[in-house]
């Protein structure tokens, strides 16, 4: 998954972390935001 | 309920470091009741992880030397301080509470307000326990032990910069540097029963400090009074171009402001942030706003969407940060924290990009709260300390596992970078922390108002006798 390889001990926990994690992400994902809002604005060339 | 049998040291930093200056206390001698204090009770608390009695002797004969030559060693001559094992001290591999981090080469450098602080004339003492990678609440570290609170041996000092605040909270040392990233520098601060202060987002420069999750990650101090608070706050101030996120502006003192009397504008936050504190939280809250004149109540609707945001940023920021790792060397990790960062690995990006975007969202909030007020009152944890190991805690009638849930209160905040001093409210058996939030910069609001507390009796570390 996503370039790693996830030991069979260690999936029912890291799965369990990832719906905690969806849920969270449930939250927020169809707030509607302004196109011009930057995700990470701290860069500077 | 175990105690310590400790004294703690109150004569605070600036008294102390006169005494040194004027040569009516060696420098030397300071250092050594610290030492033989951090002998007599760390191995108790396990709050520190390395003593470093060598360079602590060595610097402090240096302001010794200074002060009999007639030269000044700085304002804070001779004051003994410890560091979160994330920050660089040269010579010394930075841990970041891991054993991975054992591979890497020792730092070079110190930190670079390790080294403002030296300059200053303060002398580190050691290194303090934290979670792996700063990643939870309770400093319960897998490999190094879990650090225990000063105040009742058998329970939690907060996390992650447990090894820090209860080094303050145990006159072990006069103040200690931690970091902030979801609320690592107030949880600690709430749960021993200390001041501390998580600065504006981009104050203070991270050089020379292991990363957590870049966009959110703060420095800032722990100690015993609001003076001493400000005044290691001053000192460590300034730009350096060494973290891009540092904002490049003049220092702010605080200090002088201190003794100003409180006439400010303050207001409780009303909805999450009660809902999700327990009685004593709420009560110690209130407390806090109407010793500060607040009549009104504030709201942030979407603190919880806050919350999650922080949440979601701070797993996939943490899972990219420890990639490598994570695919080479998981079992290397402690346990609670690899599973975390492995499910942050997974996250999609749509989620993360958009935790990242409703930031500008959530600041807008905040900044029209502060339109009307000058300063807004929350409590810190939703609970005082619990017991080392405590599965649960109780929130809303709800028992939720305890190590995710302790930042409930200080996730939404720390998420929009704005300055908050925690300042402690003594409980019936253990205190609980406080926080009060300043506008962006304003961070000598927060401590005039805490100095104000402190003057008032509303809020005290626990006190002891003096040396």
């Amino acid at each position: 998954m996503a370039g790693l390889e996830i030991s069979p001990a260690f999936l029912p926990s890291v799965l369990h972390n990832f719906q905690i994690l969806m849920d969270q992400a449930a939250l927020i994902v169809d707030r509607p935001i302004d196109a011009i809002v930057e995700p990470a604005p701290v860069y500077r060339p | 309920m175990t105690r310590l049998d400790h004294p703690i040291d109150f004569a605070g930093i600036a008294t102390i470091a006169r005494a040194v200056r004027e040569g009516r206390l060696s420098a030397v001698r300071l250092i050594e009741s610290r030492l033989e204090r951090i002998e007599r009770m760390n191995p108790q608390l396990n709050a520190f992880t390395r003593i470093l009695a060598d360079r602590a002797r060595r610097e402090a004969d240096k302001v010794d030397v200074m002060v009999r030559e007639g030269r000044d060693p700085g304002p804070l001559a001779g004051i003994p301080f410890g560091v979160k094992d994330n920050y660089d001290v040269a010579g010394l591999v930075t841990t970041a509470g891991s054993i991975i981090n054992l591979d890497r080469p020792a730092a070079i450098d110190d930190a670079v307000l390790l080294q403002r602080l030296t300059a200053a004339g303060a002398v580190l003492i050691g290194t303090q326990n934290m979670d792996e990678y700063a990643y939870g609440f309770t400093t319960e570290n897998a490999h190094y032990g879990a650090t225990r609170n000063p105040l009742d041996i058998a329970r939690s000092a907060g996390g992650s910069s447990g090894g820090s605040a209860a080094s303050v909270a145990a006159g072990l040392c006069e103040f200690a540097l931690g970091t902030d990233t979801n609320g690592s520098i107030r949880v600690p601060s709430s749960f021993c029963g200390i001041f501390g202060l998580k600065p504006t987002f981009g104050r203070l420069p991270r050089t020379g400090t292991f990363p957590f999750v870049h966009e959110l990650d703060h420095l800032g101090p722990f100690a015993r009074t609001v003076a001493d608070l400000a005044l290691v706050y001053d000192i460590v101030q300034g730009f350096d171009a060494g973290d891009a996120a540092c904002d490049d502006r003049a220092k702010e003192p605080a200090s002088a402001t201190l003794d100003t009397p409180w006439a400010g504008s303050a207001a409780l936050l009303d909805g999450w942030f009660d809902a999700k504190a327990d009685a004593q939280g709420r009560a110690a809250a209130a407390g806090v706003a109407l010793a500060l004149g607040a009549t009104a109540t504030a709201s942030l609707p979407d603190a919880r969407s806050a919350r999650a945001a922080a949440f979601v940023m701070t797993s996939a920021s943490g899972g990219n940060l420890h990639f490598e790792s994570l695919k080479s060397r998981a079992a290397d990790f402690d346990p609670a924290t690899r599973d975390r960062l492995l499910a942050g690995a997974l996250l999609p990006a749509n989620a993360v990009l958009q935790a990242q975007r409703f930031r500008a969202l959530f600041r807008d909030q905040l900044l029209a709260l502060f339109r009307h007020h000058d300063l807004l009152v929350a409590p810190a944890t939703p609970c005082a300390a619990p017991l080392l190991g405590q599965p649960t805690i109780d929130v809303e009638g709800q028992a939720l596992p305890t190590r995710a849930n302790i930042g409930l209160l200080t996730q939404p905040l720390s998420f929009v970078g704005v300055p908050i001093v925690t300042v402690p409210v003594a409980g019936a058996t253990m205190p609980i922390g406080v926080q009060l939030i300043a506008p962006p910069w304003r961070e000598d609001l927060a401590l005039q108002a805490a100095a104000f507390l402190e003057r008032e009796g509303v809020v005290r570390a626990p006190g002891g006798q003096l040396w």
